[in-house]
């Protein structure tokens, strides 16, 4: 197996895979969730789930952009800054937060198809955007999708809504 | 065949874990042992002994001491967590262990070699390089690093608590 195939298996499993057994995936903290909840804060300057959604989602398709050879501009990917937070959609909009979980959700199995099918030769190149090379770049966004999942877990937490299976780890 | 992760350098992931104490010390700036026994429903206290708890794998997997004592670990590890106000770890002296533990685990990773790197442990039943073993502790102590952001945000805001 190549050490691309392994970057990319880290990378779903910690996201995508219920059993993981390192600790609650993406898969499992976002799930279950209206669209009201998601888009809720528990108090004034928190983050909703939602936006944390977008906010992985947005990082995973810039690199995916990035080592497709395309261009990841804030604005193409519907942030107004560098940090990438794209907004929230609306509490009422059902279809379109199942649609923001979903597209997360696809975009980490693209983007870990996408590095399976890289040669050890080239997962070591450059990615002169982020300053660093393609698998540092992995290695980061896996820290990244952890760091913003158990923000997840908290804002449920504190709203009151308990995700099944997780003492906490 | 084991799992592997071998294109992160242990000066690298040093540097990873480093970075992670450098947002645990930013995050709590500021607050005092009583805050950190305030957020709701984990304690961000638990959360840093957890994170100590964690660390402490990696460096017995390293060959160094770990920064708690076991009386102090009890407190950290039962799932789902509880911690007792009354047997929680001073807050600063958290910070500390953090902060002085991190020269430790840099050292111990530096000192790997390459086929120090790629050996075989076991996880459960799982074998994994102790690179990949490393890196899975790594990811633990980001995803929780990621909690004490919002825990700190939950107790700056009187009115939430």
């Amino acid at each position: 197996m190549s050490e691309a195939h392994h970057l990319a298996d880290s990378l779903e499993r910690l996201f995508s895979n219920p059993a993981s057994g390192v600790f609650a995936p993406f898969i499992n903290v976002t799930d279950g969730l209206t669209a009201a909840q998601a888009a809720s804060v528990p108090a004034p300057r928190f983050n909703s789930v939602w936006a944390v959604v977008n906010h992985i989602w947005f990082w995973e398709e810039s690199l995916l952009r990035l080592l497709r050879g395309e261009s990841a501009t804030p604005e193409a990917l519907g942030a107004t800054t560098e940090h990438g937070w794209p907004p929230a959609g609306s509490a009422t909009d059902e279809a379109g937060w199942q649609a923001a979980r979903t597209r997360a959700l696809a975009t980490n199995a693209e983007l870990a198809r996408h590095i399976r099918s890289l040669s050890d030769e080239e997962i070591t190149q450059p990615l002169e955007a982020w300053g660093t090379v393609r698998a540092r770049a992995v290695l980061s966004i896996i820290a990244h999708d952890s760091y913003h999942t158990c923000e997840i877990i908290s804002l449920r937490h504190m709203q009151g809504w308990w995700v099944e299976g997780t003492p906490l780890t | 065949m084991p799992t592997r992760v071998t294109l992160l350098t242990p000066a690298q992931l040093a540097e990873a874990f480093a970075l992670n104490v450098h947002t645990i010390i930013a995050q709590t700036a500021g607050l005092t042992h009583a805050d950190s026994l305030r957020s709701s429903p984990f304690a961000l206290n638990w959360v840093v002994g957890h994170i100590l708890v964690n660390r402490d794998r990696a460096l017995a997997l390293l060959g160094e001491a770990p920064r708690l004592r076991e009386a102090e670990r009890t407190c950290y590890t039962p799932e789902p967590p509880q911690l007792n106000p009354e047997q929680a770890v001073r807050f600063d002296h958290q910070l500390q262990l953090l902060e002085h533990g991190q020269p430790d685990l840099a050292n111990g990773l530096l000192r790997l070699s390459a086929k120090d790197w790629t050996r075989e442990v076991l996880v459960g039943e799982r074998k994994l390089t102790l690179a990949a073993r490393l890196f899975g502790l790594y990811t633990h102590d980001t995803y929780h690093t990621g909690q004490t952001e919002v825990l700190r945000q939950q107790i700056e805001i009187p009115s939430f608590l």
